[in-house]
């Protein structure tokens, strides 16, 4: 593979849809922090647009540059050494691009060229790092930017002299850790069977063609099978039967809908609990200390309420994203559920038809979760007398997900798949970006509730929460038809 | 009642029947137009090399994909609609069985016994046993031919009326392969189950099925008996000079590097050969099962 060839990779080997992504990101991220710069009549401006461009060089490394992973392990297996040599030169290629562009455009300006790129390098890594680390262990690489946004006990903010400490050292570190990751994937004799600890970069794939088509036959029973008997999650069939449509389509689904025992359902969850408790643990750990050094009662109060959101977001988003993984796995393959259910009788009941106890099958375990969340989000942010604009950030956030995980499941049942496939990526970028960059922006940049800029700021990051919404639920509605329009809902697509 | 009102009814209520079935994938033709009725009591083999539409024919006939035009019918019902009442009289078994792998053979056997009236628990609990297979052993546990085995258990113990083989014997080791072959001429004779399976495997199909169907390239270019096969069609021997007189009509055409023709021909109506096989130096040879399969196919 020449050079040329070797930069052009990352768009050849990914769908139209991610370049058309990728260059809105690159859009968006100009824009951004263009726009911060004028709007922000202060001496650190270079903070927000160097977070800015830092935010969007993560989801673009998360959701395009990533993937490249993929043909560099197709190129290993194929025995493709040059392939393999062009890819990885890509990659640094449009690493250095990454850095070297914020840290010119805006380092250039307030004389900080190295700080610039090395904050938006971490945040480069940060994304990669998300996409290859098994998903649960995604959300601890994101800690450090927690820890430098909350410096109420360690000085860590970007404006600070002693960034570069502290922030060359973990981006060499993350570096290391994204090389070796990257290397194990690349080597491992079959990398597509990892069950949950795959990362979501091989999970995801390359949207409907790759890896998600894959996962059907790889995740499914393969991974089953790779697992030890002690952590088999064992069915209950309990409830199962025809006058029990909807338990029994649980069943069949599998996965997380299958219904289990407390003890099975332990199994299977314990490593993802204990990772959100120590996250959330270590976050509240910070808060409560920056509120013993004195800051104001309602700055406390909406920095916890912002953490409970994200927990609340981190747990609505996952049950989306494995809901929307595991529907499309069924709902790819011709020969495992499909076709028994289409043909299993007794799915009728109480005068309601297939289609409408499907979907009662998959949402409803989902959706009382997530109401629960949002009911429980509510009650804080109104007994903590947060401002409007916060309650709706954490409300919209919660909306989002919900909407997210009835849209993704009306287009599966309604054979829009590679709808679905297309957008999963967007929809994931979006949410997280939005999700976990407004507290970054609230701790870090010393974004205080007297602040008009925090006003503004929230504003701006309620509209990005509409603006998905409003994606999701015509998203929604295209399935929705596609469901109505279909004879039976177990045909694959 | 007349002849052809008489048929139109018998085809109208077979357990299953298509007519004009189209179907393709990323602009490539699957099936071209075809017809086919499989009659009640019947056992019709249906082969055809890889990639001939087999899987996507039987997908389309029981309603597990929607065609792009044409009808499907299981009992007289359209095949994307069936009833409840209608899909208890039918088992269909997959190429590749791949449902429900996160339960034990017994917990799938005991969930999918409970929709089905008619379930043979006894059966299913013996022939478990007989197979020789773990019933608490999870199905992502077992190799493919068990696991295929425990998917035929499930489509026999629902007694059914019509029984759809995807390939059945493709993972099975030659006893298994008996068994269920024997299986299958058992339901067939004694409670008179209408079978359709798909193969490649001629001697499987000479061994139980009554009916055979050819499909090539999307289309149905045969079905009679078995035994019919045999009698109604030969390959013609050309010599090269009078290739000319070739019949139009032949299920395939392959000329030789001396300049001489080979064709398979079928009689017509009143039992003659092609007009062609009566010139001189004309050769007709009789076809077993599987020459005829590689004659055609090739």
């Amino acid at each position: 593979m020449n050079l040329p060839l070797a930069l052009l990779a990352p768009w050849r080997f990914n769908l139209a849809g991610l370049r058309w992504f990728a260059l809105g990101l690159v859009v968006l991220e100009v824009f951004g922090v263009a726009g911060w710069a004028c709007f922000m009549h202060t001496t650190s401006w270079w903070v927000g647009s160097a977070a800015i461009a830092g935010v969007f060089e993560a989801m673009l490394w998360n959701s395009v540059f990533s993937y490249m992973v993929l043909p560099a392990i197709d190129a290993h297996q194929l025995r493709l050494p040059g392939m393999q040599r062009g890819l990885f030169v890509g990659w640094a290629f449009y690493g250095v691009l990454s850095l070297l562009l914020p840290a010119i455009g805006i380092g250039l300006w307030v004389g900080k060229v190295a700080v610039i790129a090395v904050f938006v390098g971490l945040f480069c890594l940060a994304g990669l790092l998300w996409a290859l680390l098994p998903r649960y262990l995604g959300m601890v690489v994101y800690a450090p930017f927690y820890a430098a946004a909350v410096h109420a006990r360690f000085v860590l903010s970007l404006g600070h002299s002693g960034f570069l400490i502290w922030a060359l050292p973990l981006a060499l570190l993350l570096l290391l850790l994204a090389m070796v990751r990257v290397h194990r994937l690349v080597v491992a004799s079959e990398p597509f069977v990892s069950g949950r600890h795959g990362p979501p970069v091989l999970r995801i794939g390359r949207g409907i063609g790759g890896a998600f088509a894959a996962g059907g036959g790889r995740y499914g029973s393969r991974a089953i099978a790779a697992r030890p008997d002690w952590m088999q999650a064992r069915a209950s069939l309990r409830d199962c039967g025809p006058g029990h449509p909807v338990a029994s389509l649980r069943l069949a689904l599998g996965g997380s809908l299958m219904p289990t025992s407390v003890v099975g359902w332990l199994h299977r969850k314990m490593a993802m609990l204990a990772i959100i408790f120590a996250f959330c643990g270590f976050m509240l750990w910070q808060i409560l200390g920056r509120a013993s050094q004195g800051a104001p009662t309602i700055d406390r109060h909406t920095s916890q309420l912002l953490v409970l959101s994200m927990f609340g977001g981190f747990v609505s988003a996952s049950m989306v994203f494995n809901c929307g993984i595991e529907l499309l796995q069924r709902w790819r393959k011709s020969s495992a559920e499909l076709p028994m259910l289409a043909l299993l009788p007794g799915l009728r009941s109480g005068g309601f038809d297939v289609k409408r106890q499907l979907l009662w099958a998959i949402l409803l375990p989902p959706l009382r979760i997530q109401l629960v969340l949002m009911a429980v989000l509510l009650a804080l942010a109104t007994s903590l007398h947060v401002d409007t604009s916060i309650k709706l950030y954490v409300l919209a956030s919660q909306a989002t997900a919900i909407v997210a995980l009835v849209a993704y499941t009306l287009l599966i049942t309604g054979g829009q798949t590679a709808t679905a496939g297309r957008w999963a990526n967007l929809g994931i970028g979006l949410f997280w970006g939005v999700l976990l960059t407004f507290p970054v922006f609230v701790s870090g940049l010393d974004l205080h509730l007297a602040n008009p800029a925090m006003t503004r700021l929230t504003v701006l990051f309620d509209a990005g929460w509409i603006l998905l919404i409003v994606i999701l639920a015509w998203l929604g509605r295209r399935g929705w038809h596609g469901l109505q329009q279909r004879p039976h809902p177990f045909l694959p697509s | 009642m007349s002849a052809v009102r008489q048929a139109r009814e018998v085809t109208a209520f077979a357990p299953l029947a298509v007519r004009d079935l189209v179907h393709c994938y990323e602009g490539s033709n699957v099936l071209t137009g075809l017809n086919l009725t499989v009659l009640q009591g019947s056992v019709l083999g249906l082969i055809g090399r890889n990639g001939a539409g087999k899987s996507t024919l039987i997908r389309a006939m029981l309603g597990l994909l929607q065609p792009l035009s044409g009808m499907a019918s299981v009992f007289g019902e359209p095949a994307l609609k069936l009833s409840d009442r209608t899909k208890e009289r039918l088992a269909y078994v997959p190429q590749q069985p791949e449902a429900l792998a996160w339960l034990t053979a017994q917990q799938m056997l005991d969930y999918v016994g409970r929709f089905y009236p008619r379930w043979d628990q006894s059966f299913a609990t013996k022939t478990l046993e007989r197979w020789q297979i773990q019933p608490n052993k999870l199905l992502a546990k077992l190799s493919p031919g068990e696991r295929q085995r425990v998917d035929l258990i499930r489509a026999l113990a629902s007694q059914p009326e019509l029984l759809v083989l995807d390939e059945p014997a493709a993972a099975l080791d030659p006893v298994a392969r008996r068994e269920l072959l024997r299986e299958i001429a058992l339901r067939a004779g004694e409670s008179g189950t209408t079978v359709l399976f798909s193969t490649h495997i001629v001697s499987d199909l000479e061994r139980v099925a009554s009916e055979v169907a050819f499909l090539h390239q999307g289309k149905l270019l045969m079905q009679c008996t078995v035994d019919e096969t045999k009698e109604r069609y030969g390959r013609l021997w050309l010599p090269g000079p009078i290739g000319y007189a070739a019949p139009t009509q032949s299920l395939s055409r392959r000329r030789h590097d001396d300049g001489s023709l080979s064709l398979v021909v079928e009689r017509d109506a009143q039992g003659r050969w092609p007009e062609a096989a009566s010139l001189p130096g004309a050769r007709v040879d009789a076809l077993g099962l599987e020459d005829l399969f590689v004659e055609i196919a090739e």
